[in-house]
């Protein structure tokens, strides 16, 4: 930027005095009608460096004058037409000429004749025949003058010239300022922008870092219940297994010790004494053996084998939620998902709703079965949590165009249409603190999506809400971690 | 001879028996059981739990197998996973891997079909495997 205010080439000090000392000649007009006087003048002045111009009449200088500055004139007085004062008045009439220094030559010497010439505008007045040495001298006073003075314009005209160069350089600097300062602009609002972006990418990167986290936290727990599921189940078969065969055992022990006494019954009636018998009518009376043999005993086993039954379906169903193979895809019987699924939230559903189950006929469908099993779960909590009356909670599978279509719909509060496009967003939820991080719903959604299906909501606020998942029967090829 | 570390499973499994006129010796542990196959053996049916303190229903079985090759084995257990099933026919030559809690009468069908000398092992090989029951409602 500094070199914008070096002075210019051409104007530093060295080269001034040479600019200002014109080599070229001074121009002097010589004027007279008579070729001899003017020869005589031009002898007298040669050789000075002047330029001589010479002029026969009044009217021919007039003309030289027009053409250029001169230093001085030199002006016959006494000329046919036009004389020299005459024509001296003509000369500074004109703007261009109206400086010019004029010197009479005239052959008049009277005081007259010299009041005359400077009454016509003479610097000086010379009488002939001219004396050298005068006239040289006198020639020069002007011819220094007019050197002085080009040189003093020169001197203008180079700070003029140098004024414009450097007003034009400032001007230059001051549009390419502008310029760079619109590119700084330019480049700081791209860096804000760049900044923004970043400061954006950041925090989501964080917030994916947390979701994922999260994510992972919930895997390890399921995968942690999976392994306490697992041994858990394993404790629980080994007594449920003598429990159930040892109350199958005392099933038949019923049937051979009661027809046992309803043989003994026949012999005693009709062979012991009566007395005897009644007695013993009486105890079975008094100890309700009749009610106890004929009714009660064997309700109490099939009741007692019908919870074992239970205990064994809920461990199996415990098993099936939380299987080691957690992330293989198999070929699976989604209404046995549904099932399972329905087996693990039925206690926490039975008190706030009727559940409905219509599953229809289904062909085998390729997808995580833990995973599809956690989504009904997650959906069947949620209409669970939705209730605010006793309502009713409908589950149905169907398939439609290779596709299996599986809905739970609830009789709930529903979903206000201004949150329902966040429902799957990770941590969206409207349940109260400690009833649900809001993961239930973005999981399920990234399940389906990883097995290549669908999971769309059709809620209205106070009648209900309805989740339908849509999954192909193949699955799909990307496999979920 | 059936070898659980569970008492009980041994004497409900023992009355289930009893009325078909088997003889069924018990044992709670899997190197008594080998002693006692080695004393007074060989047995016609061998029935194990899986999951054992001193050493695992597979592992048992294949010793049995070695000295007592013709003895048909069983597995009983609660722990029903898919790869110790297949550990169990492939390494134990076991003939049927039942799942506890069992189902008697799947379990009598079996011994009784095992006595009968109907099939060999390995004609009932992995065909026999009795998956865990189904939901039925």
């Amino acid at each position: 930027m500094s070199t914008f205010l070096e002075p210019p080439d051409g104007l530093e000090s060295g080269n001034r005095d040479e600019l200002l000392e014109p080599q070229c000649d001074i121009p002097i007009l010589l004027v007279d009608d008579r070729q001899v006087n003017l020869h005589i003048l031009e002898k007298l002045l040669h050789g000075m460096g002047y330029l001589l111009v010479l002029a026969t009449s009044g009217k021919e200088a007039l003309k030289e004058t027009l053409k250029r500055d001169f230093a001085v004139i030199l002006l016959d007085v006494q000329m046919p037409e036009m004389d020299g004062h005459e024509t001296a008045k003509l000369i500074h009439s004109k703007p261009k000429s109206k400086d010019v220094p004029i010197i009479f030559v005239t052959a008049a010497d009277d005081a007259e004749s010299q009041i005359k010439s400077y009454a016509a505008g003479a610097v000086d007045h010379l009488s002939k025949p001219v004396r050298p040495l005068i006239l040289r001298s006198k020639v020069e006073i002007f011819a220094k003058l007019y050197r002085q003075r080009r040189r003093i314009e020169q001197h203008k005209n180079n700070l003029e010239e140098l004024v414009e160069l450097r007003t034009g350089q400032l001007l230059e600097t001051a549009t390419k300022l502008k310029v760079r300062n619109e590119e700084l602009n330019e480049h700081r609002k791209n860096l804000e922008s760049t900044n923004l972006q970043l400061e954006e990418w950041i925090a989501n990167e964080i917030k994916m870092s947390r979701e994922k986290d999260l994510m992972l936290l919930q895997q390890d727990k399921l995968a942690s219940i999976g392994k306490l599921a697992a041994g858990i189940a394993h404790e629980i078969n080994n007594p449920l297994g003598f429990i159930m065969c040892n109350l199958g055992t005392l099933k038949k022990y019923t049937n051979v010790v009661r027809k046992y006494l309803q043989a003994q019954e026949e012999v005693l009636k009709t062979y012991s004494p009566e007395k005897q018998y009644k007695q013993l009518e009486e105890l079975r009376i008094r100890i309700d053996l009749p009610f106890i043999l004929e009714e009660d005993l064997d309700s109490l086993i099939s009741e007692s084998l019908d919870g074992a039954e239970r205990v064994k379906r809920i461990v199996l169903d415990l098993k099936d939620f939380a299987r080691s193979d957690e992330s293989a895809m198999q070929t699976t019987d989604l209404n046995h998902c549904v099932q399972s699924a329905v087996n693990m939230v039925r206690n926490e559903i039975r008190c706030v709703a009727d559940l409905d189950l219509s599953l229809g006929t289904l062909p085998p469908v390729n997808c995580n079965p833990q995973q599809i099993n956690l989504v009904v779960v997650n959906l069947l909590t949620n209409a669970g949590h939705a209730m605010t009356d006793h309502g009713r909670i409908s589950v149905t599978t169907s398939c439609v165009q290779e596709r299996i279509l599986l809905s739970v719909a609830d009789t709930g509060k529903g979903i206000p249409s201004e949150v329902i496009g966040n429902i799957f967003d990770p941590f969206f939820t409207t349940k109260p603190v400690g009833q649900g991080v809001g993961l239930g719903l973005s999981t399920s959604y990234d399940i389906i999506k990883n097995h290549g299906g669908e999971i769309t909501v059709f809620s209205e606020p106070g009648v209900g809400t309805t989740f339908t998942i849509s999954l192909p029967l193949g699955g799909t090829e990307v496999m979920s971690e | 001879m059936v070898v659980d570390d569970e008492a009980h499973i041994l004497s409900s499994i023992k009355r289930l028996f009893r009325p078909f006129g088997y003889d069924t010796v018990t044992c709670t542990s899997a190197r008594e059981a080998l002693d006692i196959i080695k004393t007074s053996g060989p047995f016609h049916i061998v029935i194990s739990d899986f999951r054992m303190p001193e050493t695992n229903g597979v592992e048992f079985l294949a010793a049995v197998r070695a000295c007592a090759p013709d003895s048909v084995r069983m597995v009983l257990s609660g722990y029903a996973d898919a790869g110790s099933i297949l550990n169990a026919t492939n390494e134990g030559h076991i003939i049927k891997f039942i799942p506890k809690p069992w189902d008697d009468a799947f379990l009598l069908k079996s011994v009784a079909a095992a006595l009968n000398g109907g099939q060999s092992a390995e004609a009932a090989e992995a065909s026999q495997i009795q998956m865990p029951e189904g939901r039925h409602d």
